[in-house]
Protein backbone atom coordinates (compact mmCIF):
# COMPACT_ATOMS: atom_id res chain seq x y z
CA UNK A 1 0.00 0.00 0.00
CA UNK A 2 2.39 2.35 1.37
CA UNK A 3 4.91 1.45 -2.05
CA UNK A 4 2.10 1.79 -4.36
CA UNK A 5 1.10 5.66 -2.89
CA UNK A 6 5.10 6.26 -3.10
CA UNK A 7 5.75 4.87 -6.57
CA UNK A 8 2.54 6.63 -7.67
CA UNK A 9 3.21 9.92 -5.79
CA UNK A 10 7.21 9.58 -6.19
CA UNK A 11 7.19 11.21 -10.18
CA UNK A 12 4.43 13.47 -9.71
CA UNK A 13 6.35 15.37 -6.70
CA UNK A 14 9.43 15.51 -8.46
CA UNK A 15 8.60 18.22 -11.14
CA UNK A 16 11.34 20.76 -12.90
CA UNK A 17 10.27 23.53 -11.03
CA UNK A 18 10.26 27.17 -12.31
CA UNK A 19 13.37 29.46 -10.81
CA UNK A 20 12.20 30.75 -8.02
CA UNK A 21 11.41 27.33 -6.08
CA UNK A 22 14.43 25.07 -7.56
CA UNK A 23 17.07 27.63 -5.81
CA UNK A 24 18.61 24.85 -3.90
CA UNK A 25 16.84 22.02 -5.55
CA UNK A 26 19.07 20.01 -7.51
CA UNK A 27 19.42 20.39 -10.98
CA UNK A 28 15.97 19.49 -12.86
CA UNK A 29 17.96 16.89 -15.23
CA UNK A 30 19.49 15.03 -12.14
CA UNK A 31 15.82 14.45 -10.77
CA UNK A 32 14.78 11.22 -11.76
CA UNK A 33 11.21 12.29 -12.07
CA UNK A 34 12.07 15.45 -14.43
CA UNK A 35 9.54 14.83 -16.89
CA UNK A 36 6.92 14.34 -14.37
CA UNK A 37 4.67 17.11 -15.01
CA UNK A 38 4.31 15.10 -17.87
CA UNK A 39 2.30 12.64 -16.29
CA UNK A 40 -0.36 15.05 -14.79
CA UNK A 41 -0.71 16.86 -17.87
CA UNK A 42 -1.28 13.85 -19.99
CA UNK A 43 -4.20 12.95 -17.19
CA UNK A 44 -5.43 16.50 -17.61
CA UNK A 45 -5.55 17.27 -21.16
CA UNK A 46 -6.42 13.54 -22.37
CA UNK A 47 -10.40 13.66 -21.89
CA UNK A 48 -10.22 16.54 -24.33
CA UNK A 49 -7.79 15.54 -26.39
CA UNK A 50 -9.42 12.48 -27.10
CA UNK A 51 -13.17 13.81 -27.76
CA UNK A 52 -11.74 16.81 -29.21
CA UNK A 53 -13.71 16.30 -32.49
CA UNK A 54 -16.84 16.70 -29.91
CA UNK A 55 -15.87 19.81 -28.93
CA UNK A 56 -14.95 21.24 -32.16
CA UNK A 57 -18.18 20.14 -33.57
CA UNK A 58 -20.31 21.32 -30.92
CA UNK A 59 -17.92 25.02 -31.40
CA UNK A 60 -19.45 25.03 -34.95
CA UNK A 61 -22.88 24.08 -33.91
CA UNK A 62 -22.12 27.43 -31.41
CA UNK A 63 -21.26 29.48 -34.53
CA UNK A 64 -24.14 28.04 -36.64
CA UNK A 65 -26.48 29.11 -33.60
CA UNK A 66 -24.61 32.90 -33.38
CA UNK A 67 -25.62 33.39 -37.21
CA UNK A 68 -29.01 32.55 -37.04
CA UNK A 69 -29.40 34.69 -34.14
CA UNK A 70 -27.70 37.60 -36.37
CA UNK A 71 -30.07 37.33 -38.76
CA UNK A 72 -33.02 37.86 -36.51
CA UNK A 73 -31.82 41.43 -36.28
CA UNK A 74 -32.38 42.66 -33.08
CA UNK A 75 -29.95 44.29 -30.80
CA UNK A 76 -30.19 41.33 -28.05
CA UNK A 77 -30.20 38.59 -30.69
CA UNK A 78 -26.62 40.41 -31.86
CA UNK A 79 -24.93 40.24 -28.55
CA UNK A 80 -26.20 37.23 -28.20
CA UNK A 81 -24.91 36.06 -31.25
CA UNK A 82 -21.62 37.52 -30.77
CA UNK A 83 -20.83 35.75 -27.57
CA UNK A 84 -22.15 32.50 -28.61
CA UNK A 85 -19.94 33.55 -31.89
CA UNK A 86 -17.04 34.50 -28.84
CA UNK A 87 -17.39 31.13 -26.70
CA UNK A 88 -17.45 29.11 -30.27
CA UNK A 89 -13.69 30.76 -30.59
CA UNK A 90 -12.70 29.98 -27.20
CA UNK A 91 -13.77 26.24 -27.01
CA UNK A 92 -12.42 25.69 -30.16
CA UNK A 93 -9.41 27.25 -29.17
CA UNK A 94 -9.46 25.25 -26.00
CA UNK A 95 -9.31 21.97 -27.64
CA UNK A 96 -6.86 22.77 -29.78
CA UNK A 97 -4.18 24.35 -27.62
CA UNK A 98 -5.29 21.01 -24.75
CA UNK A 99 -4.57 18.48 -27.55
CA UNK A 100 -1.48 20.66 -28.72
CA UNK A 101 -0.41 20.30 -24.93
CA UNK A 102 -1.21 16.55 -24.86
CA UNK A 103 1.45 16.28 -27.32
CA UNK A 104 3.97 18.65 -26.03
CA UNK A 105 3.03 17.61 -22.04
CA UNK A 106 3.59 21.25 -20.88
CA UNK A 107 2.33 22.73 -18.23
CA UNK A 108 2.31 26.20 -19.66
CA UNK A 109 0.38 24.73 -22.89
CA UNK A 110 -1.71 23.27 -20.49
CA UNK A 111 -2.58 26.17 -18.58
CA UNK A 112 -3.64 28.55 -21.64
CA UNK A 113 -6.08 25.59 -22.97
CA UNK A 114 -7.57 26.15 -19.43
CA UNK A 115 -7.67 30.08 -19.91
CA UNK A 116 -9.35 29.60 -23.29
CA UNK A 117 -11.55 26.89 -21.50
CA UNK A 118 -12.31 29.03 -18.76
CA UNK A 119 -13.50 32.43 -20.54
CA UNK A 120 -15.46 29.66 -22.76
CA UNK A 121 -17.47 28.96 -19.58
CA UNK A 122 -17.65 32.50 -18.99
CA UNK A 123 -19.28 33.46 -22.58
CA UNK A 124 -21.07 30.62 -22.90
CA UNK A 125 -23.13 31.85 -19.05
CA UNK A 126 -23.47 34.97 -20.42
CA UNK A 127 -25.18 33.64 -23.68
CA UNK A 128 -27.60 31.43 -22.20
CA UNK A 129 -28.15 34.11 -20.07
CA UNK A 130 -29.19 36.42 -22.56
CA UNK A 131 -30.92 33.13 -24.61
CA UNK A 132 -32.97 32.69 -21.94
CA UNK A 133 -34.09 36.18 -21.65
CA UNK A 134 -34.84 36.31 -25.22
CA UNK A 135 -36.63 33.25 -24.81
CA UNK A 136 -38.80 34.33 -22.02
CA UNK A 137 -39.19 37.53 -23.86
CA UNK A 138 -40.68 35.96 -26.59
CA UNK A 139 -42.78 33.66 -24.70
CA UNK A 140 -44.29 36.17 -22.69
CA UNK A 141 -45.12 38.34 -26.40
CA UNK A 142 -46.76 35.23 -27.53
CA UNK A 143 -48.74 34.86 -24.76
CA UNK A 144 -49.99 38.76 -25.09
CA UNK A 145 -51.10 37.58 -28.58
CA UNK A 146 -53.07 34.80 -28.22
CA UNK A 147 -54.37 36.68 -24.82
CA UNK A 148 -55.52 39.62 -27.77
CA UNK A 149 -56.82 37.10 -30.23
CA UNK A 150 -59.25 35.82 -27.34
CA UNK B 1 8.60 -5.96 2.35
CA UNK B 2 11.68 -4.50 3.89
CA UNK B 3 13.19 -5.01 -0.19
CA UNK B 4 10.05 -2.77 -1.34
CA UNK B 5 9.78 0.15 1.57
CA UNK B 6 13.45 0.54 0.43
CA UNK B 7 12.62 1.82 -3.02
CA UNK B 8 9.91 3.58 -1.46
CA UNK B 9 11.88 5.47 0.67
CA UNK B 10 14.30 6.04 -1.70
CA UNK B 11 12.18 7.84 -4.03
CA UNK B 12 10.26 9.73 -1.72
CA UNK B 13 10.10 13.16 -2.35
CA UNK B 14 11.50 16.39 -0.29
CA UNK B 15 8.66 18.00 1.10
CA UNK B 16 10.16 21.26 -1.20
CA UNK B 17 9.96 19.34 -3.77
CA UNK B 18 6.44 17.99 -3.14
CA UNK B 19 5.35 21.65 -2.40
CA UNK B 20 6.71 22.78 -5.62
CA UNK B 21 5.23 20.28 -7.54
CA UNK B 22 1.46 20.94 -5.33
CA UNK B 23 2.60 24.89 -6.31
CA UNK B 24 3.01 23.84 -10.19
CA UNK B 25 0.04 21.44 -10.35
CA UNK B 26 -2.00 24.32 -9.28
CA UNK B 27 -0.52 26.81 -10.84
CA UNK B 28 -1.69 25.24 -14.12
CA UNK B 29 -5.07 24.32 -13.35
CA UNK B 30 -5.90 28.09 -11.66
CA UNK B 31 -7.45 28.78 -14.35
CA UNK B 32 -10.17 26.63 -15.09
CA UNK B 33 -10.47 25.90 -10.81
CA UNK B 34 -11.17 29.94 -10.46
CA UNK B 35 -13.79 29.77 -13.71
CA UNK B 36 -15.91 27.63 -11.05
CA UNK B 37 -18.89 30.22 -10.59
CA UNK B 38 -19.01 30.60 -14.23
CA UNK B 39 -19.21 26.88 -14.70
CA UNK B 40 -22.11 26.70 -11.74
CA UNK B 41 -23.34 29.63 -13.33
CA UNK B 42 -23.71 27.51 -17.19
CA UNK B 43 -25.52 24.90 -14.67
CA UNK B 44 -27.63 26.90 -13.64
CA UNK B 45 -29.20 28.15 -17.03
CA UNK B 46 -28.52 24.89 -18.33
CA UNK B 47 -31.33 23.77 -15.64
CA UNK B 48 -33.61 26.60 -16.26
CA UNK B 49 -33.16 25.45 -19.80
CA UNK B 50 -34.16 21.78 -19.14
CA UNK B 51 -37.38 22.55 -16.89
CA UNK B 52 -38.63 24.99 -19.48
CA UNK B 53 -38.21 22.33 -22.21
CA UNK B 54 -39.94 19.63 -19.75
CA UNK B 55 -43.11 21.68 -19.68
CA UNK B 56 -43.35 20.98 -23.00
CA UNK B 57 -43.45 17.46 -22.81
CA UNK B 58 -42.52 17.30 -25.96
CA UNK B 59 -39.21 18.69 -24.94
CA UNK B 60 -38.98 16.31 -22.28
CA UNK B 61 -35.76 14.18 -23.63
CA UNK B 62 -34.00 17.05 -24.54
CA UNK B 63 -34.56 18.45 -20.86
CA UNK B 64 -33.34 15.20 -19.19
CA UNK B 65 -29.83 15.99 -21.43
CA UNK B 66 -29.85 19.10 -21.07
CA UNK B 67 -30.40 18.23 -16.74
CA UNK B 68 -27.67 15.57 -17.55
CA UNK B 69 -25.41 18.69 -19.00
CA UNK B 70 -26.34 21.21 -15.52
CA UNK B 71 -25.37 17.81 -13.25
CA UNK B 72 -21.89 17.19 -15.03
CA UNK B 73 -20.80 21.12 -14.83
CA UNK B 74 -22.10 20.93 -11.12
CA UNK B 75 -19.62 18.04 -10.70
CA UNK B 76 -16.91 18.93 -12.34
CA UNK B 77 -17.28 22.65 -10.81
CA UNK B 78 -17.10 20.79 -7.41
CA UNK B 79 -14.32 18.24 -8.25
CA UNK B 80 -12.46 21.42 -9.29
CA UNK B 81 -12.57 23.50 -6.33
CA UNK B 82 -11.97 20.01 -4.42
CA UNK B 83 -8.37 19.97 -6.55
CA UNK B 84 -7.93 23.64 -6.00
CA UNK B 85 -8.17 23.29 -2.17
CA UNK B 86 -6.02 19.81 -2.36
CA UNK B 87 -3.35 20.38 -4.78
CA UNK B 88 -0.95 17.94 -3.47
CA UNK B 89 -0.36 14.67 -5.83
CA UNK B 90 -2.26 12.24 -5.79
CA UNK B 91 -5.37 13.68 -4.78
CA UNK B 92 -6.13 17.09 -7.02
CA UNK B 93 -5.20 15.18 -9.81
CA UNK B 94 -7.48 12.54 -9.61
CA UNK B 95 -10.19 15.31 -9.03
CA UNK B 96 -8.85 18.02 -12.01
CA UNK B 97 -8.75 14.66 -14.26
CA UNK B 98 -12.10 13.57 -13.72
CA UNK B 99 -13.69 17.16 -13.61
CA UNK B 100 -11.80 17.45 -16.91
CA UNK B 101 -13.57 14.48 -18.00
CA UNK B 102 -16.82 15.74 -16.63
CA UNK B 103 -16.39 18.58 -18.92
CA UNK B 104 -15.61 16.60 -22.20
CA UNK B 105 -18.55 14.37 -21.86
CA UNK B 106 -21.08 17.26 -21.06
CA UNK B 107 -19.79 18.53 -24.86
CA UNK B 108 -20.86 15.34 -26.15
CA UNK B 109 -24.15 15.74 -24.86
CA UNK B 110 -24.67 18.98 -25.51
CA UNK B 111 -23.33 18.78 -29.28
CA UNK B 112 -25.73 15.82 -29.45
CA UNK B 113 -28.94 17.58 -28.17
CA UNK B 114 -27.87 20.54 -30.24
CA UNK B 115 -27.99 18.46 -33.25
CA UNK B 116 -31.24 16.77 -32.48
CA UNK B 117 -32.79 19.83 -31.45
CA UNK B 118 -31.69 20.99 -34.78
CA UNK B 119 -33.17 18.54 -36.71
CA UNK B 120 -36.47 18.82 -34.75
CA UNK B 121 -36.91 22.13 -35.24
CA UNK B 122 -36.32 21.90 -38.78
CA UNK B 123 -38.81 19.17 -39.14
CA UNK B 124 -41.03 21.39 -37.02
CA UNK B 125 -40.82 24.24 -39.38
CA UNK B 126 -40.99 21.97 -42.66
CA UNK B 127 -44.50 20.67 -41.03
CA UNK B 128 -45.93 23.62 -39.94
CA UNK B 129 -44.54 26.75 -41.44
CA UNK B 130 -46.34 26.20 -44.60
CA UNK B 131 -49.64 25.95 -42.57
CA UNK B 132 -49.34 29.34 -40.35
CA UNK B 133 -48.68 30.94 -43.85
CA UNK B 134 -45.56 33.07 -42.42
CA UNK B 135 -41.66 32.41 -41.22
CA UNK B 136 -41.57 30.71 -37.54
CA UNK B 137 -39.25 32.72 -35.35
CA UNK B 138 -36.98 29.79 -33.37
Amino acid sequence: MALAFALRCAPVMNPPMSSNLSAQAPPLTDLPGASVPAEWVRALTAPLHRRRGWCRGFAVLLLGFGVLKLWHGSWLDALVALCGALSAWFLFRAASVLSAAHASLRPEDARAGFVALARYFMLSALTSALGLLLLIGTIAEAVVQVSHGL
Amino acid sequence: MASETAPAAAAAPTPRAAAGAAALFADTIAPLARATAWIRACGVFNGVLAVLLGLTIIGLPFAAGLAWVAFLEFRAASRLDAARLRPAAPDGIDQAAAAVNDIAVHYIVQAVITTLMIAAALVVLALFAPLLGKTLRI
